[in-house]
Protein backbone atom coordinates (compact mmCIF):
# COMPACT_ATOMS: atom_id res chain seq x y z
CA UNK A 1 0.00 0.00 0.00
CA UNK A 2 2.81 1.98 0.95
CA UNK A 3 4.29 1.44 -2.42
CA UNK A 4 0.92 2.07 -4.06
CA UNK A 5 1.76 5.66 -3.43
CA UNK A 6 5.34 5.92 -4.66
CA UNK A 7 4.08 4.16 -7.79
CA UNK A 8 0.90 6.75 -8.54
CA UNK A 9 3.88 9.55 -7.42
CA UNK A 10 6.09 8.07 -10.29
CA UNK A 11 3.15 7.61 -12.62
CA UNK A 12 2.33 11.42 -12.21
CA UNK A 13 5.67 12.81 -13.17
CA UNK A 14 6.41 10.56 -15.96
CA UNK A 15 3.17 10.71 -17.84
CA UNK A 16 4.02 14.11 -18.20
CA UNK A 17 7.51 13.06 -20.05
CA UNK A 18 8.50 12.26 -23.37
CA UNK A 19 8.20 9.12 -24.18
CA UNK A 20 11.44 8.16 -24.95
CA UNK A 21 12.52 9.29 -21.15
CA UNK A 22 9.87 7.67 -19.37
CA UNK A 23 11.40 4.38 -18.48
CA UNK A 24 14.92 5.63 -17.47
CA UNK A 25 13.72 8.19 -15.47
CA UNK A 26 10.67 6.24 -13.75
CA UNK A 27 13.58 3.95 -12.90
CA UNK A 28 16.06 6.45 -11.20
CA UNK A 29 13.07 8.02 -9.72
CA UNK A 30 12.18 4.94 -8.05
CA UNK A 31 15.51 3.90 -7.10
CA UNK A 32 15.95 7.67 -5.54
CA UNK A 33 12.79 7.63 -3.84
CA UNK A 34 13.34 4.08 -2.08
CA UNK A 35 16.67 4.88 -1.40
CA UNK A 36 15.08 8.44 0.32
CA UNK A 37 12.57 5.90 2.37
CA UNK A 38 15.21 3.52 3.49
CA UNK A 39 15.93 5.66 6.34
CA UNK A 40 12.58 6.38 7.88
CA UNK A 41 9.66 3.65 9.10
CA UNK A 42 7.23 3.20 6.60
CA UNK A 43 4.64 5.13 7.25
CA UNK A 44 2.47 7.42 5.19
CA UNK A 45 3.71 10.47 6.91
CA UNK A 46 6.62 10.00 6.02
CA UNK A 47 6.01 8.94 2.36
CA UNK A 48 4.47 11.86 1.83
CA UNK A 49 7.40 14.13 3.42
CA UNK A 50 9.51 12.47 0.75
CA UNK A 51 7.40 12.71 -2.04
CA UNK A 52 6.61 16.33 -1.01
CA UNK A 53 10.63 17.15 -1.34
CA UNK A 54 10.38 16.02 -4.76
CA UNK A 55 7.78 18.50 -5.09
CA UNK A 56 4.62 18.56 -7.21
CA UNK A 57 4.80 16.09 -9.85
CA UNK A 58 4.26 18.12 -12.62
CA UNK A 59 7.09 20.60 -11.41
CA UNK A 60 9.05 17.79 -11.24
CA UNK A 61 8.05 16.72 -14.40
CA UNK A 62 8.91 20.14 -15.79
CA UNK A 63 12.69 19.69 -14.39
CA UNK A 64 13.22 16.66 -15.94
CA UNK A 65 12.04 17.97 -19.69
CA UNK A 66 13.94 21.23 -18.98
CA UNK A 67 12.69 24.44 -20.61
CA UNK A 68 11.80 23.08 -23.77
CA UNK A 69 8.07 23.95 -24.89
CA UNK A 70 5.25 21.59 -26.56
CA UNK A 71 3.05 22.29 -28.99
CA UNK A 72 1.80 19.06 -28.18
CA UNK A 73 2.27 18.20 -24.47
CA UNK A 74 4.52 15.18 -24.20
CA UNK A 75 1.90 12.89 -22.66
CA UNK A 76 -0.03 13.52 -25.67
CA UNK A 77 2.33 12.48 -28.30
CA UNK A 78 1.95 8.81 -28.89
CA UNK A 79 -2.09 9.62 -28.97
CA UNK A 80 -1.17 12.38 -31.29
CA UNK A 81 0.69 10.67 -33.81
CA UNK A 82 -1.78 7.44 -33.95
CA UNK A 83 -4.52 10.07 -34.26
CA UNK A 84 -2.57 12.05 -36.91
CA UNK A 85 -2.10 8.40 -39.17
CA UNK A 86 -5.77 7.12 -38.28
CA UNK A 87 -7.03 10.62 -39.34
CA UNK A 88 -5.19 10.03 -42.58
CA UNK A 89 -5.91 6.66 -43.41
CA UNK A 90 -9.35 6.97 -42.47
CA UNK A 91 -9.46 10.22 -44.56
CA UNK A 92 -8.16 8.94 -47.68
CA UNK A 93 -10.38 5.65 -47.57
CA UNK A 94 -13.59 7.69 -46.92
CA UNK A 95 -12.57 9.53 -50.02
CA UNK A 96 -11.97 6.37 -52.06
CA UNK A 97 -14.90 5.12 -50.83
CA UNK A 98 -16.55 8.00 -52.36
CA UNK A 99 -15.39 7.58 -55.67
CA UNK A 100 -17.91 5.66 -57.34
CA UNK A 101 -20.93 7.38 -55.80
CA UNK A 102 -19.66 10.91 -57.13
CA UNK A 103 -18.68 9.32 -60.36
CA UNK A 104 -22.29 8.57 -60.75
CA UNK A 105 -23.67 11.71 -59.69
CA UNK A 106 -20.87 13.52 -61.80
CA UNK A 107 -19.10 11.53 -64.44
CA UNK A 108 -14.89 11.35 -64.04
CA UNK A 109 -13.93 14.55 -65.32
CA UNK A 110 -14.89 16.73 -62.56
CA UNK A 111 -14.46 13.74 -60.20
CA UNK A 112 -10.53 13.49 -60.34
CA UNK A 113 -10.04 17.39 -60.42
CA UNK A 114 -12.38 17.28 -56.91
CA UNK A 115 -10.52 14.03 -55.60
CA UNK A 116 -7.15 15.57 -56.30
CA UNK A 117 -8.65 18.76 -54.72
CA UNK A 118 -10.03 17.42 -51.80
CA UNK A 119 -7.11 14.84 -51.17
CA UNK A 120 -4.76 17.35 -50.69
CA UNK A 121 -6.93 20.28 -48.84
CA UNK A 122 -8.11 17.12 -46.58
CA UNK A 123 -4.84 15.62 -45.80
CA UNK A 124 -4.14 19.18 -45.19
CA UNK A 125 -7.04 20.02 -42.60
CA UNK A 126 -6.68 16.95 -41.12
CA UNK A 127 -3.16 17.47 -39.84
CA UNK A 128 -4.02 21.25 -39.03
CA UNK A 129 -7.26 20.28 -36.55
CA UNK A 130 -5.55 17.39 -35.38
CA UNK A 131 -2.60 19.29 -33.93
CA UNK A 132 -4.69 21.81 -32.89
CA UNK A 133 -7.22 19.63 -31.30
CA UNK A 134 -4.22 18.07 -29.47
CA UNK A 135 -2.60 21.34 -28.47
CA UNK A 136 -5.92 22.48 -27.04
CA UNK A 137 -5.84 19.31 -25.03
CA UNK A 138 -2.29 19.99 -24.00
CA UNK A 139 -3.16 23.55 -22.88
CA UNK A 140 -5.78 23.02 -20.75
CA UNK A 141 -5.06 22.18 -17.21
CA UNK A 142 -1.67 22.46 -18.13
CA UNK A 143 1.05 22.90 -15.46
CA UNK A 144 -0.59 22.66 -12.03
CA UNK A 145 2.27 22.61 -9.47
CA UNK A 146 0.50 24.08 -6.29
CA UNK A 147 2.58 23.62 -3.54
CA UNK A 148 0.13 21.82 -1.40
CA UNK A 149 -1.03 18.47 -2.47
CA UNK A 150 -1.71 15.45 -1.12
CA UNK A 151 -1.22 11.69 -1.77
CA UNK A 152 -4.77 11.59 -2.45
CA UNK A 153 -4.07 14.32 -5.75
CA UNK A 154 -2.05 11.81 -7.05
CA UNK A 155 -3.45 9.99 -10.46
CA UNK A 156 -4.90 6.47 -10.22
CA UNK A 157 -2.74 3.93 -12.03
CA UNK A 158 -4.30 2.54 -15.41
CA UNK A 159 -5.66 -0.81 -14.21
CA UNK A 160 -3.50 -3.74 -15.84
CA UNK A 161 -6.95 -6.16 -16.15
CA UNK A 162 -9.34 -3.57 -17.52
CA UNK A 163 -10.76 -4.33 -20.72
CA UNK A 164 -8.95 -3.82 -23.82
CA UNK A 165 -11.06 -2.36 -27.09
CA UNK A 166 -9.44 -3.41 -30.03
CA UNK A 167 -8.09 -1.42 -32.60
CA UNK A 168 -8.61 -3.12 -35.13
CA UNK A 169 -12.07 -3.42 -34.68
CA UNK A 170 -12.73 0.11 -34.00
CA UNK A 171 -10.76 1.31 -37.12
CA UNK A 172 -12.88 -1.49 -38.99
CA UNK A 173 -16.47 0.26 -37.28
CA UNK A 174 -15.60 4.22 -38.05
CA UNK A 175 -14.42 3.47 -41.88
CA UNK A 176 -17.23 1.58 -42.45
CA UNK A 177 -19.98 3.44 -39.98
CA UNK A 178 -18.60 6.95 -41.91
CA UNK A 179 -18.25 5.65 -45.22
CA UNK A 180 -21.40 3.69 -45.39
CA UNK A 181 -23.17 6.64 -43.25
CA UNK A 182 -22.31 8.92 -45.69
CA UNK A 183 -22.90 7.05 -49.19
CA UNK A 184 -26.60 6.71 -47.35
CA UNK A 185 -27.27 10.21 -46.97
CA UNK A 186 -26.04 11.25 -49.91
CA UNK A 187 -28.04 8.67 -51.56
CA UNK A 188 -31.16 9.92 -49.76
CA UNK A 189 -29.69 13.73 -50.74
CA UNK A 190 -30.28 12.42 -54.47
CA UNK A 191 -33.92 11.89 -53.93
CA UNK A 192 -34.40 7.88 -52.64
CA UNK A 193 -37.37 6.84 -54.71
CA UNK A 194 -39.33 4.94 -51.39
CA UNK A 195 -39.09 8.27 -49.47
CA UNK A 196 -40.92 10.63 -48.76
CA UNK A 197 -38.41 13.50 -49.06
CA UNK A 198 -40.46 16.45 -47.65
CA UNK A 199 -40.48 14.55 -44.47
CA UNK A 200 -37.02 13.13 -44.86
CA UNK A 201 -35.37 15.77 -45.78
CA UNK A 202 -35.33 18.27 -42.46
CA UNK A 203 -34.03 14.30 -40.48
CA UNK A 204 -30.84 14.94 -43.01
CA UNK A 205 -29.40 16.94 -40.64
CA UNK A 206 -29.22 14.50 -37.60
CA UNK A 207 -28.60 11.85 -39.98
CA UNK A 208 -24.99 13.72 -40.28
CA UNK A 209 -25.01 14.27 -36.53
CA UNK A 210 -25.78 10.65 -36.68
CA UNK A 211 -22.28 9.81 -38.37
CA UNK A 212 -20.36 12.60 -36.78
CA UNK A 213 -20.94 11.19 -33.26
CA UNK A 214 -20.06 7.77 -34.53
CA UNK A 215 -17.15 9.06 -35.67
CA UNK A 216 -16.46 10.68 -32.27
CA UNK A 217 -16.96 7.54 -30.40
CA UNK A 218 -14.62 5.57 -32.55
CA UNK A 219 -11.98 7.94 -31.71
CA UNK A 220 -12.22 8.63 -27.84
CA UNK A 221 -12.47 4.87 -28.43
CA UNK A 222 -9.02 4.61 -30.01
CA UNK A 223 -7.23 7.53 -27.55
CA UNK A 224 -8.31 5.72 -24.20
CA UNK A 225 -7.99 2.31 -25.73
CA UNK A 226 -9.70 0.43 -22.48
CA UNK A 227 -13.54 0.44 -21.34
CA UNK A 228 -12.99 3.34 -19.02
CA UNK A 229 -15.58 6.54 -17.59
CA UNK A 230 -14.92 8.68 -20.48
CA UNK A 231 -15.48 6.26 -23.11
CA UNK A 232 -18.37 4.96 -21.51
CA UNK A 233 -20.25 8.00 -21.33
CA UNK A 234 -19.92 8.90 -24.42
CA UNK A 235 -21.05 5.61 -26.24
CA UNK A 236 -24.09 6.01 -23.94
CA UNK A 237 -24.76 9.64 -25.00
CA UNK A 238 -24.52 8.28 -28.68
CA UNK A 239 -26.87 4.88 -28.45
CA UNK A 240 -29.37 7.23 -26.61
CA UNK A 241 -28.79 10.06 -29.43
CA UNK A 242 -29.52 7.07 -31.77
CA UNK A 243 -32.40 6.18 -29.80
CA UNK A 244 -34.47 9.06 -29.82
CA UNK A 245 -33.62 9.52 -33.31
CA UNK A 246 -34.94 6.44 -34.65
CA UNK A 247 -37.84 6.62 -32.41
CA UNK A 248 -38.72 9.89 -34.22
CA UNK A 249 -37.63 8.46 -37.61
CA UNK A 250 -39.22 5.57 -37.54
CA UNK A 251 -42.76 7.57 -36.26
CA UNK A 252 -42.81 9.90 -39.04
CA UNK A 253 -44.64 9.04 -41.96
CA UNK A 254 -41.35 8.92 -43.78
CA UNK A 255 -42.27 6.55 -46.88
CA UNK A 256 -43.45 7.38 -50.21
CA UNK A 257 -47.09 6.08 -50.35
CA UNK A 258 -46.60 5.76 -54.07
CA UNK A 259 -45.06 1.89 -52.83
CA UNK A 260 -48.10 1.25 -51.29
CA UNK A 261 -50.10 1.47 -54.56
CA UNK A 262 -47.13 -0.06 -55.99
CA UNK A 263 -47.29 -3.26 -53.98
CA UNK A 264 -50.77 -3.14 -53.73
CA UNK A 265 -51.14 -2.86 -57.49
CA UNK A 266 -48.75 -5.97 -57.80
CA UNK A 267 -50.13 -8.16 -54.85
CA UNK A 268 -53.79 -9.10 -53.92
CA UNK A 269 -53.47 -7.52 -50.90
CA UNK A 270 -55.37 -4.01 -49.92
CA UNK A 271 -53.98 -1.53 -50.04
CA UNK A 272 -54.64 -1.04 -46.51
CA UNK A 273 -53.48 -4.00 -45.57
CA UNK A 274 -50.07 -3.04 -46.67
CA UNK A 275 -50.16 -0.19 -45.20
CA UNK A 276 -50.48 -1.93 -41.51
CA UNK A 277 -48.43 -4.26 -42.24
CA UNK A 278 -45.25 -1.77 -42.92
CA UNK A 279 -46.63 0.21 -39.61
CA UNK A 280 -46.49 -2.94 -37.91
CA UNK A 281 -42.95 -3.74 -38.69
CA UNK A 282 -42.11 0.04 -38.34
CA UNK A 283 -43.25 -0.76 -34.41
CA UNK A 284 -41.22 -3.93 -34.30
CA UNK A 285 -38.27 -2.69 -35.56
CA UNK A 286 -38.64 0.26 -32.88
CA UNK A 287 -38.89 -2.58 -29.92
CA UNK A 288 -36.09 -4.36 -31.70
CA UNK A 289 -34.06 -1.25 -31.56
CA UNK A 290 -35.00 -0.49 -27.76
CA UNK A 291 -34.13 -3.67 -26.64
CA UNK A 292 -30.80 -3.78 -28.77
CA UNK A 293 -29.53 -0.40 -27.19
CA UNK A 294 -30.61 -1.48 -24.06
CA UNK A 295 -28.97 -4.96 -24.01
CA UNK A 296 -25.41 -3.09 -25.47
CA UNK A 297 -26.01 -0.32 -22.84
CA UNK A 298 -25.76 -2.80 -19.72
CA UNK A 299 -23.44 -5.35 -20.94
CA UNK A 300 -21.24 -2.36 -21.56
CA UNK A 301 -21.19 -0.61 -17.99
CA UNK A 302 -21.19 -4.38 -16.88
CA UNK A 303 -17.81 -4.68 -18.36
CA UNK A 304 -16.46 -1.48 -16.17
CA UNK A 305 -18.17 -2.56 -13.04
CA UNK A 306 -16.00 -6.17 -13.47
CA UNK A 307 -13.37 -4.60 -14.62
CA UNK A 308 -13.21 -2.20 -11.60
CA UNK A 309 -14.19 -4.69 -9.06
CA UNK A 310 -11.00 -6.89 -9.65
CA UNK A 311 -8.58 -4.18 -9.51
CA UNK B 1 4.86 40.00 -3.79
CA UNK B 2 6.54 40.49 -0.53
CA UNK B 3 9.87 42.00 0.71
CA UNK B 4 10.75 38.26 2.41
CA UNK B 5 9.74 36.42 -0.73
CA UNK B 6 12.03 39.05 -3.10
CA UNK B 7 14.79 38.11 -0.47
CA UNK B 8 14.05 34.49 -0.64
CA UNK B 9 14.02 34.36 -4.37
CA UNK B 10 17.62 35.98 -4.47
CA UNK B 11 19.10 34.24 -2.33
CA UNK B 12 17.65 30.71 -4.52
CA UNK B 13 18.98 32.30 -7.38
CA UNK B 14 22.38 33.15 -6.36
CA UNK B 15 22.33 29.29 -4.92
CA UNK B 16 21.32 28.00 -8.28
CA UNK B 17 24.10 29.01 -9.98
CA UNK B 18 26.51 27.32 -7.55
CA UNK B 19 25.05 23.94 -7.51
CA UNK B 20 26.29 22.64 -11.06
CA UNK B 21 29.70 23.48 -9.42
CA UNK B 22 29.10 21.60 -5.81
CA UNK B 23 27.67 18.40 -8.10
CA UNK B 24 30.47 18.46 -10.47
CA UNK B 25 32.63 18.70 -7.74
CA UNK B 26 31.60 15.90 -5.76
CA UNK B 27 31.30 13.30 -8.99
CA UNK B 28 35.21 12.81 -9.12
CA UNK B 29 33.71 9.50 -7.74
CA UNK B 30 31.05 7.65 -8.66
CA UNK B 31 27.92 8.39 -6.76
CA UNK B 32 24.00 8.12 -6.92
CA UNK B 33 21.52 10.15 -6.45
CA UNK B 34 20.33 9.87 -2.92
CA UNK B 35 24.33 9.39 -1.87
CA UNK B 36 25.17 12.70 -3.75
CA UNK B 37 22.02 14.53 -1.89
CA UNK B 38 23.38 13.28 1.77
CA UNK B 39 26.84 14.37 0.52
CA UNK B 40 26.03 17.68 -0.46
CA UNK B 41 23.42 18.34 2.82
CA UNK B 42 26.46 17.03 5.33
CA UNK B 43 28.68 19.30 3.35
CA UNK B 44 26.27 22.13 4.03
CA UNK B 45 25.16 22.67 0.28
CA UNK B 46 21.14 23.38 0.48
CA UNK B 47 19.91 21.69 -2.88
CA UNK B 48 16.55 19.43 -3.10
CA UNK B 49 16.48 16.23 -4.22
CA UNK B 50 13.82 17.41 -6.86
CA UNK B 51 16.34 19.48 -8.13
CA UNK B 52 19.40 17.74 -7.73
CA UNK B 53 17.73 14.44 -9.87
CA UNK B 54 16.42 16.33 -13.15
CA UNK B 55 19.81 18.20 -12.99
CA UNK B 56 21.92 14.95 -13.06
CA UNK B 57 20.06 14.13 -16.06
CA UNK B 58 20.78 17.41 -17.67
CA UNK B 59 24.63 17.60 -16.98
CA UNK B 60 24.15 14.38 -18.67
CA UNK B 61 22.59 14.88 -21.54
CA UNK B 62 25.17 17.74 -21.98
CA UNK B 63 27.96 15.50 -21.71
CA UNK B 64 29.11 16.40 -18.68
CA UNK B 65 28.57 13.34 -16.72
CA UNK B 66 28.42 9.69 -17.52
CA UNK B 67 25.61 7.24 -16.16
CA UNK B 68 26.18 3.32 -15.42
CA UNK B 69 23.41 1.18 -13.85
CA UNK B 70 24.42 -0.78 -11.43
CA UNK B 71 22.00 -4.34 -11.14
CA UNK B 72 24.27 -6.02 -8.49
CA UNK B 73 22.88 -4.93 -5.46
CA UNK B 74 19.31 -5.34 -4.06
CA UNK B 75 18.26 -2.02 -5.53
CA UNK B 76 19.08 -1.15 -9.03
CA UNK B 77 21.01 1.85 -8.44
CA UNK B 78 21.89 4.72 -11.48
CA UNK B 79 25.80 6.09 -10.54
CA UNK B 80 26.67 9.33 -12.52
CA UNK B 81 30.37 10.59 -12.92
CA UNK B 82 32.56 13.19 -14.67
CA UNK B 83 33.28 12.82 -17.73
CA UNK B 84 36.09 13.81 -19.71
CA UNK B 85 34.49 16.65 -20.96
CA UNK B 86 32.72 17.30 -17.69
CA UNK B 87 36.26 17.36 -15.81
CA UNK B 88 37.97 19.82 -18.04
CA UNK B 89 34.74 21.84 -18.02
CA UNK B 90 34.43 21.60 -14.05
CA UNK B 91 38.43 23.09 -14.13
CA UNK B 92 37.29 25.95 -15.84
CA UNK B 93 34.37 26.66 -13.69
CA UNK B 94 36.38 26.43 -10.48
CA UNK B 95 39.01 28.89 -11.92
CA UNK B 96 35.99 31.56 -12.92
CA UNK B 97 34.81 30.90 -9.93
CA UNK B 98 37.59 32.26 -8.30
CA UNK B 99 38.14 35.42 -10.40
CA UNK B 100 34.45 35.72 -9.79
CA UNK B 101 35.19 35.47 -6.09
CA UNK B 102 37.67 37.54 -5.70
CA UNK B 103 35.92 40.50 -7.99
CA UNK B 104 32.99 39.80 -5.65
CA UNK B 105 35.29 40.39 -2.51
CA UNK B 106 37.09 43.28 -4.16
CA UNK B 107 33.42 45.18 -5.00
CA UNK B 108 31.60 44.45 -1.51
CA UNK B 109 34.97 45.48 0.24
CA UNK B 110 35.07 49.05 -1.41
CA UNK B 111 31.28 49.33 -0.27
CA UNK B 112 32.40 49.08 3.12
Amino acid sequence: MMNQWVERYIYAVSKKLPVSMREDVSKELRANIQDMIADEPLKEENISDILHKLGHPNQLANSYRGKERYVIAPEHYDNYISALKLFGVIFVIVAVTTIPLTVYVDGWRTVAKALFRSLSEGLLNTFTWTTIGFWIMGSWGKNDTKETWKLKDLPELPKPNQRKISRGETIFEIIFGVSFGLIFISWMQNGFPFFNMDIVRPFLIFFYISVLFDFCVGIVKLIYGTWCIPVVIVSTIEKIYSLIFSYFFLRSDFLNHEIYTTIADNSEYSIETIKNTIDLSKEILLIVIVVGTTVSILTMFYKVYKANRKA
Amino acid sequence: MNDESILSNLIAELRRGTQVLAVLGQLHKDQYGYSLLQDLSTKGIKIEAGTLYPLLRRLESQGLLVSQWDTQETRPRKYYTLSPLGLETYTSLVKEWQLLIDTMNQILKEEQ
